[in-house]
């Protein structure tokens, strides 16, 4: 007797032969797709901007993004560096039309807060919340590297495909991106005067 | 700094203390690194920081995101498979407003309208009485005019889903006037959302020959910022078949900054106008 086809089985695929199926017009095949990354890519932006609506709207962006560039995916490289470079794409598609809307002057409204995250407050961990701070209080590209390597726990060889850099080159940019991370959680820590 | 390991210089820690984070070392390397950091008290200070930070940084999971993403997500992708060229995230976003609560008035609004245009075109078709069409006609411009304030007093809104909606409306619009294509303009040029822009994008696709439309679509299919917009401005330039687009298509695709699907698609879209000069 054969069993009817489960649909579970298809998760098996791997993302890029699901990716080919997406280009084939296959619909469950991008559901597999959203199950995989939504989540990782809406900690991406969370971390990345500590604004949660608004990661939700660059999630959004980036699955539309997926559909309206199908036909540019390669299935020979791999996927998951593809979609994170959509996602690096709409982050920072959303920062410069956001600066260009608001003038130089202005702060973006993604600026983070630099009080605590209400992930800090929520941890209650006092380190914690200092080290939330500090990952915020980071330029855009340092705390990029830490997030997708710490946070989203991708390997450097991963982090360099998405960063467009080298493995090697993307260690040294993890390790100068701790170092900034460090002095600036230092800074926070020096009482003020 | 003492370096007394000849496998391994202070110098390439910045490389290797990473990788021994996320364990991506061999047990040579690794070896190599443990000796040195034991001789080394500089090397081992730094990595001992270093370290402590690295460990600090939270793995919690952040919350996930809200139950309505997928259905929103989804509804987007229904749209790409039905549409063989491709979504555009304009129709994306409007078909699913992230905040769809029937508080604005806009929804009362547009709802309205719609049952307006529903009811009248209906009637006018069943009962063709000159009177009646009269009345349909006069409904329609008051339709007509209802859109264009609403899209006027929209597109101002601080809120990227009223500036949104605003756009949408407009996109209703058969003849949009003046002020409303000037805001579109403006819109297109620089909203602070790109969704709003490629929605502008979409709106502005009744403006056919307007010189107006053309010169901002071809100053925004250069503008690098967003190479989405790059590629809907691109797109409407040749549904419009604007050969004045021709030059600026050239140079964009020979330019080496703009991103590769950008200038991709502007030597297809030189193609595309080449053909239908013929
Ligand atoms: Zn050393």
């Amino acid at each position: 007797m054969f069993a009817p086809r489960d649909p579970a089985l298809e998760d098996v695929r791997p993302d890029e032969a699901l990716m080919r199926a997406v280009q084939g017009g296959d619909s469950r095949a991008f559901e597999g797709i959203y199950d995989r990354y939504h989540r990782p890519l809406f900690s991406f932006f969370v971390r990345l901007t500590g604004d949660r609506p608004g990661s939700e709207d660059l999630v959004q962006d980036v699955f539309v993004r997926v559909l309206r560039y199908r036909a540019s995916y390669d299935p020979g490289r791999p996927f998951k560096a593809w979609i994170y470079q959509l996602a690096r794409n709409a982050a920072s598609d959303r920062r410069q039309s956001r600066a260009a809307h608001h003038g130089a002057d202005a702060l973006p409204d993604d600026v983070r807060d630099p009080g605590p995250t209400p992930l800090a407050r929520v941890v209650g961990d006092e380190r914690r919340a200092l080290v939330e701070r500090g990952l915020g209080a980071l330029p855009d590209e340092a705390r990029e590297a830490i997030v997708l390597s710490r946070v989203e726990g991708l390997s450097h060889r991963e982090v360099g495909r998405i960063l467009g850099c080298t493995e090697a080159a993307a260690r040294v940019r993890v390790f100068r991106a701790v170092q900034q991370l460090r002095s600036a959680v230092e800074r926070l820590q020096r009482p003020r005067g | 700094m003492t370096n007394d390991s000849s496998t391994f210089a202070c110098g390439d820690l910045e490389q290797v203390l990473p990788a021994a984070w996320k364990g991506e070392l061999g047990r040579q390397e690794l070896d190599a690194l443990e000796q040195h950091l034991a001789s080394c008290g500089q090397c081992r200070a730094l990595a001992t920081g270093l370290e402590d930070a690295w460990m600090s940084v939270g793995l919690d999971d952040v919350m996930g995101p809200g139950a309505d993403l997928r259905a929103r997500v989804m509804r987007a992708a229904d749209l790409a498979f039905h549409d063989r060229a491709g979504v555009t995230p304009a129709a994306a976003a409007a078909a699913s407003p992230r905040h769809a609560a029937p508080s604005s008035s806009w929804w009362k609004l547009a709802a309205a309208a719609a049952a307006f245009v529903v009811v009248g075109v209906g009637i006018g078709r069943a009962w063709p009485d000159t009177q009646l069409q009269q009345e349909v006609s006069f409904l329609r411009d008051e339709l007509r005019s209802v859109r264009h304030v609403m899209t006027l007093s929209l597109i101002q809104q601080a809120s990227a889903t009223e500036r949104l909606q605003a756009v949408a409306t407009a996109a209703l619009i058969d003849r949009p006037d003046a002020q409303v294509r000037d805001a579109l303009l403006e819109a297109l040029a620089g909203d602070g959302n790109v969704n709003v822009r490629l929605a502008a994008i979409d709106a502005l696709r009744g403006l056919a020959g307007d010189p107006r439309v053309s010169a901002q679509l071809i100053a925004s299919a250069r503008d690098r910022n967003s190479p989405m917009v790059q590629v809907a401005v691109i797109d409407a330039l040749v549904e419009r078949r604007d050969r004045s687009a021709a030059p600026a298509l050239r140079a964009i695709a020979d330019d080496s900054e703009a991103a590769t699907a950008v200038r991709e698609r502007a030597r297809w879209a030189i193609g595309q106008l080449q053909a239908s000069a013929i």
